[in-house]
């Protein structure tokens, strides 16, 4: 029993990870959002599965709002975003995936050097996946370097949040229910203020690639 | 399908043989997946009755494989031959995630 949990939590970390990867190589928006409402669902599967074997009720909780937040409304304001600002089918060009890949292959491997001896010091069930949740968070700081637009940016910013959250549930059974709550209110409100900035940006420029702001003046 | 072009030009028992060796090819790779990654119903060595279940078990299976290969198709039209390499990239990328995650959590 103890050893399918073990395997089932597992599963989702490696779940996210993937889904992590195929987010750094997708060159469509739309698809993008998609693949983020799949990681925040895979988030909850090993919240809620973390919770179930511990026992514990305020992670019960978080999942619960995980799931409302990153499944439901963030993908939903996402959506509308998208919708609005008329760029849902908007295919970004991407230097070069198979290099991209091999340079998250390389994360991957420096982040799980870098978390196997912290995670022996950690005692939770899902003491493993901390290594996976330090390789996501390199991969989406990788993903949010290469993007030249806001949009994907964004979601990059997002996907950091799953994977820290992520690694919380897997190195202490995750953050105290205040901090969880405040975090939450932080992420709804960073959505809503990201989007605002990303129309600011449209109106100003006429475009959402953000290289437009480097410049200082106008040559 | 990466490039089904290059059949056009055959016809007859030519184009016949092309895509019986292209079926035995698909029957072979499909066979060796599921051999590996759905080990259910396979026969073992000297028990010749259990032949009886498994050629069931496998046909079965290779119908559903058959189904999902469809949809698939049905789907996403053609692979672009220029897009190759991030397949090829892609593919390699899952064989290292496997042998890494493998080395983290299993052992």
């Amino acid at each position: 029993m103890n050893a399918l949990i073990s395997q089932l939590i597992n599963l989702f970390a490696s779940v996210i990870l993937i889904l992590a990867f195929a987010m750094l190589s997708q060159r469509r928006i739309i698809n993008l959002i998609h693949l983020y409402t799949w990681q925040g669902l895979a988030v909850v599967g090993s919240t809620t599965v973390v919770a179930y074997v511990t026992h514990q009720h305020h992670l019960f909780y978080s999942a619960g709002l995980t799931f409302l937040l990153k499944v439901i409304l963030i993908p939903y304001f996402l959506h509308r975003l998208i919708r609005r600002l008329n760029v849902r089918w908007d295919i970004e060009t991407l230097f070069n995936i198979p290099t991209l890949m091999i340079i998250g292959i390389i994360l991957v491997v420096f982040a799980f050097n870098v978390a196997l001896p912290i995670a022996k010091f950690s005692d939770t069930v899902a003491h493993g996946t901390l290594g996976i949740a330090l390789a996501c968070i390199l991969l989406s700081f990788l993903m949010m370097i290469t993007r030249a637009k806001a949009v994907p940016q964004v979601i990059g910013f997002r996907t950091m949040e799953n994977a820290l959250f992520l690694a919380a549930t897997s190195a202490t059974y995750g953050m105290p229910m205040v901090v969880e709550l405040g975090i939450a209110l932080d992420v709804l409100v960073g959505i809503l203020i990201l989007g605002v900035f990303m129309f600011q940006i449209r109106e100003q420029f006429d475009s959402l690639d953000i290289r437009h702001l480097e410049k200082l003046k106008e040559d | 399908m990466i490039h089904e072009a290059l059949i056009l030009e055959y016809s007859g028992r030519h184009l016949a043989l092309i895509e019986w060796a292209s079926a035995l090819k698909l029957f072979a790779y499909s066979c060796m997946g599921l051999a590996l990654f759905f080990p259910w119903g396979i026969a073992e060595a000297e028990a010749p009755l259990a032949l009886i279940f498994a050629i069931p078990a496998l046909v079965f299976k290779l119908a559903i494989g058959g189904f999902l290969l469809a949809l698939i198709e049905t789907l996403s039209a053609k692979m672009r031959i220029f897009r190759v390499p991030e397949f090829l990239a892609s593919a390699f990328l899952l064989a290292v995630i496997g042998m890494l995650v493998h080395f983290l959590l299993g052992a």
